[in-house]
């Protein structure tokens, strides 16, 4: 039944979160970091232009890979 | 004398030299993501518009491109047995059913990747090259030695992403090891535009913003596409198709020519898809 109403009122995109992972994972990968601080990125709340850490570590990362 | 060597010598100087195919390995690093189909559709695209293509099954101990273009009956040597000299390059190459220009260089089933010499494959990716106008290889999937012997003699190189974070990761490392060298392009296969819509799937501009690859087109999702293979007839073959379409697509603009990158439609929902939508049915 909740499954139904589920899909009866959509569900909220899952492409948001496989994006966020992505970049997660790609940082891992490329910069070789350690799980903690993957962690802790994950765990990192809003700075104060609303983007958290771990972003704005991927757009370092983006431009010097 | 002298004069007729000088001749001669200036007629071989300026006779042109013999225009050598391209060699393109087709890759992912994951497995499971369209990379002989796309392998098989592309290369049956490319035979369709009159160049002499062959197919070079680099799968060695797991072959299924002889199975999707409808030739495992017909295969009696493979790529071992060439490499190995036990069978001459003819002896092995099995002509499409489809098309007097496509071939096929079957894998062996019963051995392994890492009986493959490199070097002698890379001999042999170089003599198709002399015979061919395309040599697709169809890599497998891993970046261990039957990824290293694939990309041996290829020149280029197409990677085959879906839209899923683990594809795009595998992607992105085998990008990184291929280098520049290979000037890799990039095929996004399985796309599912009502998903992309829905926010329920990465987009292709999702995908890319990562990989940032030249973009040769994107394939649907489609049904068809596993019938065709049960078949053993590409889809290609089939250009009246969006699907074959987008493949003949994808070809041209491999063969260089100024098309649009082929992208599937978000097809229309009837209401009655929609309500089976509710109830646990598929959506496109």
């Amino acid at each position: 039944m909740i499954d139904f109403l589920k899909r009866l009122f959509g569900q909220s995109g899952s492409s948001t979160t496989a994006k966020e992972r992505l970049r997660l994972v790609l940082m891992t990968d490329h910069l070789e970091l350690s799980p903690e601080l993957i962690e802790a990125m994950k765990r990192s709340k809003s700075t104060s232009n609303g983007k958290t850490a771990h972003w704005r570590c991927w757009q370092t990362f983006r431009f010097f890979p | 004398v002298q004069q007729t060597q000088t001749v001669q010598d200036e007629v071989q100087s300026s006779a042109p030299a013999p225009r050598l195919g391209r060699a393109i390995v087709l890759t992912s690093g994951k497995g499971g993501v369209g990379k002989t189909t796309t392998t098989a559709n592309l290369g049956t695209a490319l035979a369709h518009r009159g160049a002499r293509v062959v197919l070079v099954d680099a799968d060695v101990g797991l072959r299924n491109l002889d199975i999707v273009l409808g030739l495992e009956s017909r295969v009696k040597h493979h790529l071992l047995d060439v490499l190995e000299e036990r069978a001459s390059l003819d002896e092995a190459l099995v002509p499409g059913k489809h098309s007097e220009s496509l071939f096929l260089l079957a894998a062996a089933q019963s051995r392994e990747k890492d009986d493959v010499d490199t070097a002698k494959m890379k001999a042999l990716i170089s003599s198709l090259r002399e015979r061919f106008d395309y040599v697709l290889i169809d890599c497998p999937a891993g970046i261990e030695l039957g990824f290293r012997n694939a990309v041996a003699g290829a020149d280029e190189a197409i990677v085959i992403c879906t839209p899923e974070v683990a594809a795009v990761r595998d992607v992105d490392r085998v990008v990184g090891l291929l280098g520049n060298r290979f000037r890799p392009q990039l095929v996004i296969n399985r796309l599912r535009p009502y998903l992309v819509k829905k926010g329920k799937m990465l987009s292709v501009e999702d995908v890319n913003a990562i990989l940032r690859l030249p973009l040769l087109g994107v394939i649907a999702d489609e049904p068809e596409i596993i019938v065709t293979t049960n078949r053993g007839e590409p889809l290609a073959l089939r250009k009246d198709t969006p699907t074959g379409a987008a493949y003949h697509a994808i070809a041209a603009r491999v063969a260089g020519e100024d098309v649009p990158a082929p992208m599937p439609a978000v097809p229309k929902v009837t209401i009655l898809e929609r309500v089976g939508a509710l109830f646990g049915g598929r959506r496109a």
